[in-house]
């Protein structure tokens, strides 16, 4: 403990320095605005800061490219709640009910609940990360393809288990997800999968194109189709700027519980975000006394995966500054600029350079603060543009999601890829199937993929190599135990979407 | 939205402007900036190397280098690029074994041979190092193999017909063994399922693995013993006359003048003997060891192990 | 709804068997030894069933009145207008560059999806123009290609 609050001391020491300030906040600014933009998300923007970081000491550069990261993971929630562009996989849920809440003039209160909501998870996040670094780096170093295969049928389970509409549609628009991200370079024998001769497709299909095509391009096509004259996204009037006394008891809740998932799915690799929202969500979805509000602007459903997200972005940093592993493209970014700073992180790095260690958690913990007191005034301009006519605002989310796509990798073939699954996504609502477990089971396919074929290498064909081990045993055993509870009677199961 | 965008830029602004570029320049080439297509992403281990060299190369050559980032298919896409470039010394390409070598012994759509390519300099040079977990029974590379020849060992590898799992198959053949290769997503992955306990071994280039609460290197794929790790023995002096490395190097197109190929060499050169000792320190906390190779042995390295990956990957009948 | 349903399970269907048919091509592989095929060709197979189930499911007869999926007054200029004009966008990239590519593919959205009349269109178009040259190619340093222009 005495350690802990030396530290403590060293880090603020450090952090509270003028030039210290001023790159957190020169980096949670950033980060808030390119969340915002759909398309340039934290790993593109943090690869363009990367060079021009290398002149600058190395504890101000990793606190500014850190303010990067979790201050997109803030602002990525906004063009979610109002236009229904969801900038990353882990805002795809603050879509289902954020957007809906904004049609319902709240958006005020869905933005002000995930940036406080966010406000208290990247608290307890940071907290936890001074706490329990080490000893839940070696945690989840005991996860191995196994455990991950488990632990991803689980998840895949627990959506169909809490779909809105029917199982067998939740059941088709997951497995079609899982076939979409297997397309590309098969990464074990490098075969090329349903690619059709294409460079671009043999890097799979990118997530942000598919993201912004189903919900961004999708929803502008809806709202286009009928005959309405002006179409406005907000149909009735402004009701509030910030969350009211009501909306803070329906959400304190879904914070807690969103933090706790979020920070414990966050240290593993891959998937950790996409699933602890999704995660949470369902969490939420199941407890409420009222499931048939959520994705009809459930306040609670966007607070608890904003949450969730929040808190992951804190424990993604545990394994790379405790043990050197980075488990997302930013940590890698991350990585390669502590190394050109001649720092290599690992279990020796709190020893070796404390100020870089307690400095950057320290920061972390002003930087929530000042994201904060940023995104709060923020509010009233956001929500000022949606009183903008419909057909001003949308050839500006087109135009965005297309700059937005291509800039991805500078390639035309993302646009393509984007309008493919805009057109996809409009009919996928035409005819009733839900859009979020499809990028759910994308996400999540490569992994899913990679842990089956591994664990299968390592058994030599045996899928008793699921049950032996303890971890992966409970998680197989509740993935099934959901899937049946969800899939026996579906014949009963009245499909309550049915009636639109 | 768009007066945040202003904002957010004029940080971008600031700090982009920081690498002042300076210096007069002599001669007529470079008369402007000097563009370097990466076919690997940011922050990796190429990218290491053409940071380290970036801003003391621009001070010599009085010019800016603009690397440019186009990553996918495995570099096949960057290395594409850069084949189509203008040869007039304004486009470069970075390149690793794994770009410039592999794919087209590999991969569908790799249309490109080293023949395409006028190699310009090595940066650096990356040693392949076989790890166990820490507290792993096989204290020696020997005692690994000896193991092996009775247990079926499953290792870790970045991925299918890596360097590494080229050089793993070569060593399994010539020491009688077999193991089960498990393919991973990066070294990263790899060094978590070793230091986890869930595979035997890991072989892959040297970035990071070893020191306290990590792996230990059990062996080299090197000529001699790392001054780093004198008691870590090499795959030659244990009877497998394996000697191999990765490097990060720089070419050009096809057709670039002599001339110019020489300035870029030379630049290479003097920023690294101006800056010897910054570079290897930095160098080492990468694990990589700058190593300044001429373009005549640089093609030379490339050939040679282009010549042995072949043999192996058509031992194995996998070559695509 | 029903009717739908089956349409869309048909569609399923037959890409399921497609999947299959791919899969196979590519080697599924053994347990001990998963080939590439592997988790397409358990996809498909999953996919089939379950758009088969479906299709019996609405066989058993309509519970629920038919709804339309496209109501009369649905405006099919933009649902088609729209996607092609995206589509158009990066087509004409490398050729035009990307100013005058923005400037007409805004144009056309303004004043022909949206309404507006051209004085107010040319502005407007203008006007984007510019601003997403300023944020994303000016301040943002993304390149595009310049096109006959050459700006």
């Amino acid at each position: 403990m005495y350690e802990m609050s030396d530290g403590l001391l060293t880090g603020f020491s450090v952090a509270l320095s003028w030039g210290n300030l001023f790159y957190c906040f020169l980096g949670v600014l950033t980060g808030t605005l390119i969340g915002v933009l759909p398309g340039l998300g934290p790993s593109a923007t943090i690869s363009l800061l990367l060079p021009a970081t290398f002149y600058l000491p190395p504890t101000p550069a990793i606190i500014m490219l850190s303010g990067v990261y979790y201050g997109a993971m803030y602002g990525g929630s906004t063009t979610s709640i109002l236009v229904n562009i969801p900038g990353e996989a882990a805002s795809v849920v603050t879509c289902l009910d954020g957007y809906q809440m904004a049609r319902q003039g709240r958006a005020g209160p869905a933005l002000g609940i995930s940036a406080l909501g966010s406000f208290i998870a990247g608290t307890i996040g940071v907290l936890g990360l001074m706490i329990a670094a080490p000893f839940l780096a070696r945690f989840a170093l005991r996860f191995g393809s196994p455990e991950y295969f488990s632990l991803i049928f689980m998840a895949f389970s627990m959506v169909i288990y809490l779909a809105s509409g029917s199982v067998i549609k939740a059941v088709m628009i997951i497995v079609l997800g899982v076939f979409v991200g297997s397309i590309g370079v098969d990464f074990i024998t490098g075969d090329l999968r349903f690619t059709f001769g294409s460079l671009t497709l043999s890097d799979g299909v990118g997530l942000v194109p598919v993201v912004m095509g189903l919900f961004g391009i999708g929803e502008v096509l809806e709202n286009l189709e009928e005959e309405t004259g002006q179409i406005q996204i907000l149909r009735t009037k402004l009701k509030g700027l910030l969350p009211t006394i009501q909306d803070w008891k329906d959400s304190l809740g879904p914070i807690l519980r969103g933090t706790v998932l979020g920070f414990s799915l966050g240290i593993l690799p891959g998937g950790g975000a996409v699933m602890s929202s999704f995660a949470s969500y369902a969490l939420e979805k199941r407890i409420s006394k009222h499931p048939e509000q959520f994705g009809k602007g459930a306040i609670q459903g966007v607070a608890g995966p904003e949450s969730a997200n929040n808190a992951g972005s804190s424990s993604n940093f545990i394994p790379l500054l405790t043990l050197g592993l980075p488990c997302n493209p930013v940590m890698a970014l991350l990585l390669g600029s502590l190394l050109i700073h001649g720092i290599s992180p690992g279990p020796m790095l709190i020893k070796d350079h404390p100020e870089l260690f307690w400095g950057v958690i320290s920061s972390m913990y002003i930087g929530n603060v000042m994201l904060v007191l940023l995104n709060l005034p923020l509010i009233g301009l956001w929500v000022r543009l949606l009183s903008v006519p419909y057909s001003v605002l949308f050839p500006l989310i087109l135009l965005f999601c297309l700059i937005g796509a291509y800039s991805l990798n500078n390639n035309v073939w993302d646009i393509i890829v984007m309008v493919f699954f805009g057109i996809f996504g409009y009919l996928m609502r035409k005819f009733n199937y839900e859009a979020a477990p499809f990028v759910f089971a994308l996400v999540l396919s490569p992994m899913f993929e990679e842990s089956l074929r591994q664990s299968l290498l390592m058994s030599e064909g045996s899928f008793a190599i699921f049950f032996t081990r303890p971890i992966s045993c409970v998680l197989m055993v509740t993935g099934i135990v959901l899937f049946s509870v969800a899939a026996l009677p579906w014949f009963k199961r009245k499909p309550f979407r049915e009636s639109q | 939205m768009k007066k945040e965008g202003i904002v957010l830029a004029f940080g971008i602004v600031i700090l982009s402007a920081m690498p002042a570029t300076m210096v007069s320049a002599q001669g007529s080439y470079p008369t402007r900036a000097v563009e370097v297509v990466s076919p690997n992403a940011a922050g990796g281990g190429l990218d290491f190397a053409l940071q380290l060299f970036k801003p003391r190369v621009e001070k010599v050559l009085g010019k800016p280098l603009i690397i440019n980032y186009k990553p996918g298919a495995g570099g096949i896409q960057g290395t594409l690029s850069a084949k189509d470039a203008k040869p007039d010394g304004y486009t470069l390409m970075a390149a690793t074994v794994s770009t410039l070598i592999l794919p087209p012994l590999t991969k569908k759509g790799a249309t490109y041979s080293l023949d395409d390519f006028t190699p310009v300099c090595n940066l650096t040079s990356i040693p392949l190092l076989f790890c166990v977990k820490e507290d792993s029974p096989y204290k020696t590379m020997e005692d690994f193999i000896r193991a092996a020849k009775t247990k079926k060992m499953k290792y870790a590898t970045p991925g299918t017909y890596y360097n590494v799992h080229i050089l793993m198959e070569a060593l399994s053949r010539m020491a009688g063994f077999q193991a089960i290769h498990v393919p991973q997503k990066g070294t990263a992955a790899g060094m978590a399922a070793v230091m986890g306990g869930h595979l035997d071994m890991l072989v892959a280039a040297s970035s990071g693995q070893a020191g306290p609460g990590k792996l230990r290197i059990l062996a080299t794929a090197e000529a001699s013993r790392l001054d780093d790790y004198p008691n870590v023995s090499t795959l030659k002096e244990i009877g497998y006359p394996l000697v191999i490395s990765a490097s990060d190097s720089l070419w050009a197109p096809r057709g670039v003048p002599k001339e110019i190929i020489t300035v870029l060499f030379d630049a290479h050169r003097k920023a690294y003997a101006q800056n010897k000792e910054e570079m290897d320190r930095i160098g080492k906390t990468g694990e990589q060891m700058v190593s300044i190779l001429t373009g005549d042995e640089l093609i030379k390295v490339y050939r040679a192990q282009y010549d042995f990956f072949k043999k192996i990957l058509d031992e194995m009948g996998s070559a695509k | 709804m029903i009717r739908y349903d089956r349409m869309s399970s048909l569609f399923c269907v037959a890409l399921a068997a497609a999947i299959c048919v791919e899969s196979i091509r590519l080697g599924p592989g053994s347990f001990s030894n998963p080939g590439p095929g592997l988790l397409p060709l358990g996809c498909g197979l999953l996919l089939g069933f379950m758009g088969v189930v479906q299709v019996a499911v609405s066989m058993k007869g309509s519970r629920l009145g038919q709804a339309l999926l496209w109501k009369p007054g649905t405006r099919w200029k933009h649902l088609i207008s729209i996607p092609v004009s995206l589509v158009a966008y990066p087509l004409f990239f490398d050729i035009l560059g990307f100013h005058l590519v923005t400037f007409f593919w805004t144009g056309f959205m303004y004043g022909g999806v949206g309404g507006m009349g051209w004085r107010s269109t040319v502005i407007a178009s203008v006007a984007t123009t510019f601003v997403s040259y300023l944020l994303f190619e000016y301040f943002l340093g993304l390149r595009f290609p310049r096109g006959i222009l050459n700006v």
